[in-house]
């Protein structure tokens, strides 16, 4: 770099990531005295002011985004292919699902800073043990709403769009595209059977509570009127503070029809730079820009996203440093090991967030189909899960994707 | 001179006529020459023009159809019981005896004045199935609890009396005011000659009101069809695509999925639709000669 320069940032921290940001943000300034950082904060993942801004030629030299809605960006060539940047031996530093989260046809296009997804949470007060397999969560459920009069789950498959759901859908057998990128949820039964199994424990059993939604979910389960919940760590200071050491983590259970697990995405946020295009940004910017986001996603702000927010770290290094404390039982108070042990183990049974551009179809043909389904009885399961194919295969044409 | 007076005076219309155009006109040529590119994320900064690609593609969607029948739906089925409550609601407090009438007024407006955004947030509560008061009230009328967004029909009630909820003091202060702007003498006229209560509502306050209907009529027509937030908010456009109307497809198209090309090719078709109505409307209302 020839002399001073300056980048610009778009924050998408929450308050608590905020604090880690900040803390690392100030040792960042002081390592590279001549890079002026000017940050946006309470700036929205997947907003749709980044493309609006790019187009203008205005957008952040720097974004933090989710690693799926980062790959459609990237894919309408928004996003600097990093690949030429960033040295191998720095990626091999990261967990390799959230190094292919940010890989495009061979192409990185942004760096993790965590790795999220999300666990089952469970109130130690009704099930001291989590289950392991559907057929035991289900008669733990049945004893729950039998002996304490409370809900055995609280999960609104209804209300959601497909981001807990794409868990069952794996556990069930299933998959959401094809090899070539074709949408693929129908091409088996999986989608239906995944469908009709939380149909079932919702509406024939009554072991599920109706009508949920993420916000009412929450409350069920913190005011312990639900047992289990699946929730990502985002929300673990909620339940923390309302269950104490009542509050317990494990992994999905195996589907028991399958014997596979329920498997979450693995997905990541990151640090993407937007291409000159977008933003305007000189050569000086871009190396400014990259040795910010290795800054960002590295051992310091790893670690400080642990400490602040209890983000789980994509660094190797800090994660390894993490997994040690807990083994050594060093967390206080002590029973949020057990917690994040629970939490860390997920990530031995998760799938890969597919980041390709036609995953932005899935989400509303999801909901709309499903929804036609549990609630409004107009469609049965098979015919929910070929609505959801078909929405995804018309959206898809409609971008031009299928020729 | 005269000439040159003219010219000075289009010189100071100038300005409010350059933002008028900039405000109305160039939003409206951009979307229309982007319903004629493939401009979208995938075609971000090189794109180009396809002709009627965009608007052959939304008609082999099979979507517009759906669409456009939901669209009347949500503008005829609003329309009808904001304006019979806002018209029954006049004729109420335009009796002269009626004691505070201005305190009722006053109050009726509260729903208008209100941040409409804040009223459907808490209408979506009052919806909700385990918590929502409307359930809570049926209950303890003996009438089982309604998932109401769950279900195509009670969506549209739901949207439909929410939309009641925030409109009919508009209505309502509108017709009021051109109710009392008929002669009292008419009323005095027909009632010494004997004319009924019905028929002196028949033959003086519907033909006296038949401006004022049609002029707020087409108005709130137009206003409804494109009206986004208690659709969007409440609903969605669900269950699955039940309550979408073409300015919350339109939205959807080009904020969830990037695709501005389609958006705004629906956007085009909503507008055309739209003004095709409002056409036929001040035709046979005859709204326009009675403007001009």
């Amino acid at each position: 770099m020839s002399g001073p320069v300056t980048i610009t940032v778009w924050d998408t921290y929450s308050p608590s990531e905020n604090e880690a940001f900040n803390a690392s943000l100030a040792q960042f300034k002081a390592e590279y005295p001549c890079i002026n950082v000017e940050v946006t904060t309470g700036v929205q993942v997947s907003t749709g002011n980044f493309e609006a801004a790019a187009k203008a030629g205005k957008a952040p030299i720097i974004y933090r985004d989710t690693s799926n809605d980062a790959g459609a960006l990237f894919a309408g060539g928004l996003l600097l292919n990093l690949s030429k940047y960033i040295p191998a031996s720095l990626l091999a530093e990261y967990n390799p699902i959230a190094i292919r989260n940010f890989e495009l046809n061979g192409s990185l296009y942004g760096l993790p800073d965590n790795i999220n997804y999300i666990v089952m949470f469970y109130n130690k007060k009704y099930i001291p043990n989590p289950p392991n397999t559907t057929n035991q969560l289900i008669q733990m459920a049945l004893q729950v709403n039998k002996t304490y009069g409370v809900w055995g789950i609280a999960y609104g498959m209804g209300s959601e769009y497909g981001y807990r759901f794409a868990a069952w859908l794996a556990g069930f057998g299933g998959k959401i595209f094809n090899g070539a990128g074709y949408p693929a949820v129908n091409a088996t039964p999986a989608a239906a059977k995944a469908m009709e199994f939380w149909y079932n424990l919702t509406f024939d059993l009554h072991i599920n509570a109706p009508d949920m939604n993420p916000t009412l979910e929450g409350n069920l389960f913190s005011q312990g009127k639900a047992a289990i919940i699946f929730d990502g760590p985002w929300d673990l200071a909620t339940y923390v503070k309302a269950l104490g050491p009542n509050l317990g983590a494990a992994p999905l259970p195996v589907v028991s029809q399958t014997g596979l697990y329920a498997e979450p995405f693995i997905g990541s946020t990151g640090w993407v730079i937007s291409v000159p295009q977008a933003s305007g940004a000189t050569p000086d910017q871009i190396k400014a820009a990259i040795l910010f986001i290795e800054f960002m996603s590295g051992p310091v702000q790893e670690l400080n996203l642990w400490k602040y927010a209890g983000d789980i770290p994509s660094y190797l290094p800090v994660y390894n440093q993490v997994i040690a404390n807990l083994t050594a039982g060093k967390l206080q108070p002590a029973y949020m090991n057990g917690i994040m042990n629970g939490i860390l183990a997920q990530a031995q049974h998760g799938q890969v967030f597919p980041n390709i551009p036609q995953m932005n179809f899935y989400w509303n043909g999801f909901h709309q189909c499903v929804t036609l389904y549990t609630v409004n009885g107009t469609l049965t399961a098979p015919q929910a899960a070929n609505c959801w194919e078909q929405y995804m295969v018309s959206q898809m044409q409609q971008a031009g994707m299928l020729g | 001179m005269v000439k040159r007076d003219t010219f000075i005076g289009f010189l100071y219309l100038l300005p409010i006529i350059a933002i008028i155009l900039f405000l109305t006109l160039y939003p409206i040529g951009y979307a229309v020459y982007i319903s004629f590119t493939n401009f979208n994320l995938y075609h971000f900064f090189r794109y180009e023009l396809v002709g009627l690609q965009n608007y052959i593609t939304i008609i082999k969607s099979g979507a517009l159809g759906s669409i456009f029948l939901q669209t009347i739906i949500w503008t005829v089925g609003s329309l009808v019981p904001m304006m019979a409550a806002g018209f029954v609601l006049a004729l109420v407090l335009n009796q002269r005896d009626l004691v505070g009438r201005t305190v009722y007024m006053t109050f009726m407006l509260f729903p208008w004045a209100f941040p409409s955004f804040i009223t459907i947030l808490v209408w979506s509560g009052m919806w909700n199935y385990e918590y929502g008061i409307v359930n809570k009230i049926m209950a303890l009328m003996g009438v089982h609890s309604i998932y109401w967004f769950n279900y195509v029909s009670t969506s549209w009630i739901a949207l439909i009396i929410t939309n009641l909820w925030l409109s009919f003091p508009y209505f309502t202060v509108v017709f009021s005011s051109a109710l009392q702007g008929i002669p009292r003498e008419l009323y005095e006229t027909a009632y010494v000659d004997g004319a009924s209560m019905f028929r002196r509502f028949t033959s003086i306050t519907l033909p006296q009101m038949k401006n004022a209907l049609s002029f707020v009529g087409i108005s709130s027509f137009i206003f409804t069809w494109n009206n986004f937030y208690p659709i969007y908010l409440l609903t969605g456009g669900g269950p699955g695509t039940a309550t979408e109307i073409f300015v919350v497809y339109a939205y959807q198209e080009a904020f969830s999925y990037s695709l501005y090309n389609i958006a705004a090719a629906y956007s085009i078709v909503d507008t055309i639709i739209l003004a095709a109505f409002a056409l036929i409307m001040l035709r046979i209302s005859g709204i326009m000669k009675v403007i001009a």
